[in-house]
């Protein structure tokens, strides 16, 4: 049997003497698959991804990303939840910065910030400074500067929370058209509910203290996405049903409600 | 109003009243201490007199505070590389660097002059005493002040601690830098000039504005002292406007301090 993607085989974390923010968490997901991470805070969504992310060690147990150890995939790429590009450089030098920091060759470089530039539709911004952008914008150049490391998974942390409502629809829709184009893995954490639904083919509910996973829900809604789906009622349907469960789970009883 | 010309003018005014608001003064002083403020053509009279004498004290001062200030920029930006490098490196060198800038000029001033003698490396050597502190402490504070999810963004991008100070932690030092350097430019003419006065040497004509104060406050020329004064104030300001340029060339286009609504 083929083994999956990425395996959490139950992961601990703990910082110093503090309680575990996760405990025992068995996870597995197969490729191509979008899962976004929902729960109330505390509940270790975004401690889940650094680990992932291999930017801090598992305190017990194993994570293995197609089959490897994280940290030493070159796979992987990481969108903050601010977007933390660099203000003394231009967008396209933005888009460039992780490239650089691997010396990768010149051609191959410009070719691949040309490509993620292109797929954010920001090419005509590429000579803009961060601080003349707006937020949904600076938020599509983040994105263009993880695209550009041409990834298999994606691990975003709340990428779109501190943006406006109508921003945060239409860059969860250019997201899904990426998608369409460029077939990568993602695990996605937001706050939002319809976010969730709209963009995953799979929810996971954490409860927290200590962080596990409550609810593990499939999204059996078609792609393509757009505004449309918005409308669907299988979706609202969805959405309702994710919520419920969530006040729940925030309401310390993580046994299903339906 | 045009908001231009307003900026123009109102500096232009405020000298002018305050010119006035001299001369003023000196006529209500009795007539026994008018000496001790000069009216404007004493003032004016004096600078025509010591004019070269100026010229060439202010000459030796600028490039003794420009010698003593370029070294102290150039050796902060090591030291706060090194500083920026380790917490251990921090905490063991801090407090022989605040010793730099602890201990009076007055007491280095006389040690200076038996080890390397009076004249310009001594003088060079206290204005860099002066100016240095302020440019160590800014541009290491700035080296640390980097967003932490910046720094993780280069972490997972598994950059080396090379890539990780010079591509993200020295531009992001850059503000920091330019706050010392604007500081150490005010410090430096005035360092220059008080170590001129406390371990310059007269020898072959070589003397700055401290020394050529000394020999005015000797002769009793009060109006003379004053234009020194304001000589050495436009030291000041001279390299305050330079690194003020060099801050806008490095900085207008990205920082926060130079808004596109503020030009």
């Amino acid at each position: 049997m083929p083994s999956p993607y990425i395996s959490l085989q139950s992961v601990t974390k703990r910082f110093g003497s503090a309680p575990p923010v996760l405990e025992a968490l068995t996870l597995e997901v197969e490729a191509g698959e979008f899962v976004s991470l929902i729960g109330p805070s505390g509940c270790g969504k975004s401690t889940l991804l650094k680990l992932l992310s291999g930017l801090t060690p598992t305190t017990s147990g194993g994570i293995s990303i197609d089959t490897r150890a994280p940290g030493l995939s070159d796979e992987l790429a990481y969108v903050f939840q601010d977007a933390t590009l660099l203000p003394w450089l231009n967008v396209s030098a933005n888009v460039e910065t992780l490239l650089r920091l691997r010396r990768m060759p010149t051609e191959e470089r410009l070719r691949r910030r040309d490509a993620a530039l292109d797929l954010v539709r920001l090419s005509s911004k590429a000579l803009a400074y961060p601080r003349q952008l707006s937020g949904g914008q600076k938020m599509r150049v983040s994105l263009a500067r993880a695209l550009a490391l041409e990834p298999r998974l994606i691990l975003l942390d709340e990428p779109f929370g501190a943006l406006d409502e109508m921003t945060r629809d239409h860059l969860g829709e250019e997201l899904l058209a990426i998608r369409e184009r460029q077939r990568w893995t993602a695990l996605f954490v937001t706050h939002s509910v319809a976010e969730a639904v709209f963009l995953s083919t799979r929810i996971l509910i954490l409860a927290p203290h200590p962080g596990r996973i409550a609810h593990d829900l499939p999204v059996h809604l078609p792609y393509p996405r757009n505004h449309k789906t918005r409308r669907d009622p299988a979706y609202l349907q969805l959405v309702a049903e994710v919520s419920t469960r969530l006040r729940a789970v925030e309401e310390g009883d993580p046994t299903p409600a339906s | 109003m045009n908001p231009r010309l307003l900026r123009w003018l109102l500096p232009l005014l405020l000298a002018v009243a305050l010119l006035a608001g001299w001369e003023t003064l000196h006529h209500l002083l009795p007539a026994s201490r008018r000496f001790l403020l000069p009216d404007l053509a004493r003032l004016g009279a004096a600078f025509r007199e010591h004019g070269a004498e100026l010229a060439r004290a202010a000459r030796y001062t600028a490039g003794a505070a420009l010698a003593g200030f370029g070294l102290a920029a150039l050796v902060s930006v090591g030291a706060s590389l090194l500083l920026a490098s380790s917490g251990l490196i921090r905490t063991t060198l801090y407090p022989y660097l605040m010793l730099l800038q602890m201990v009076p000029v007055i007491i280095i001033a006389p040690i200076l002059i038996l080890w390397v003698g009076p004249g310009a490396p001594s003088v060079i050597i206290v204005t860099f005493l002066i100016s240095f502190f302020p440019l160590v402490v800014n541009t290491t504070q700035g080296l640390l002040s980097v967003e932490r999810a910046q720094v993780d963004l280069f972490r997972m991008g598994r950059a080396s601690r090379l890539q990780e100070m010079f591509l993200l932690r020295v531009p992001a030092a850059l503000p920091y830098f330019f706050t010392g350097l604007r500081i150490s430019a005010i410090l430096a003419p005035i360092g220059a000039l008080t170590a001129d006065y406390l371990v310059g040497s007269t020898t072959g004509g070589l003397s700055g504005l401290g020394i050529t104060a000394l020999l005015f406050s000797a002769r009793n020329e009060i109006a003379a002292l004053y234009a020194t004064a304001l000589v050495g104030c436009l030291l000041g300001f001279a390299l305050v406007a330079a690194v003020s340029g060099l801050a806008w060339l490095a900085l207008r286009r990205w920082h926060d301090s130079y808004t596109p609504s503020d030009l």
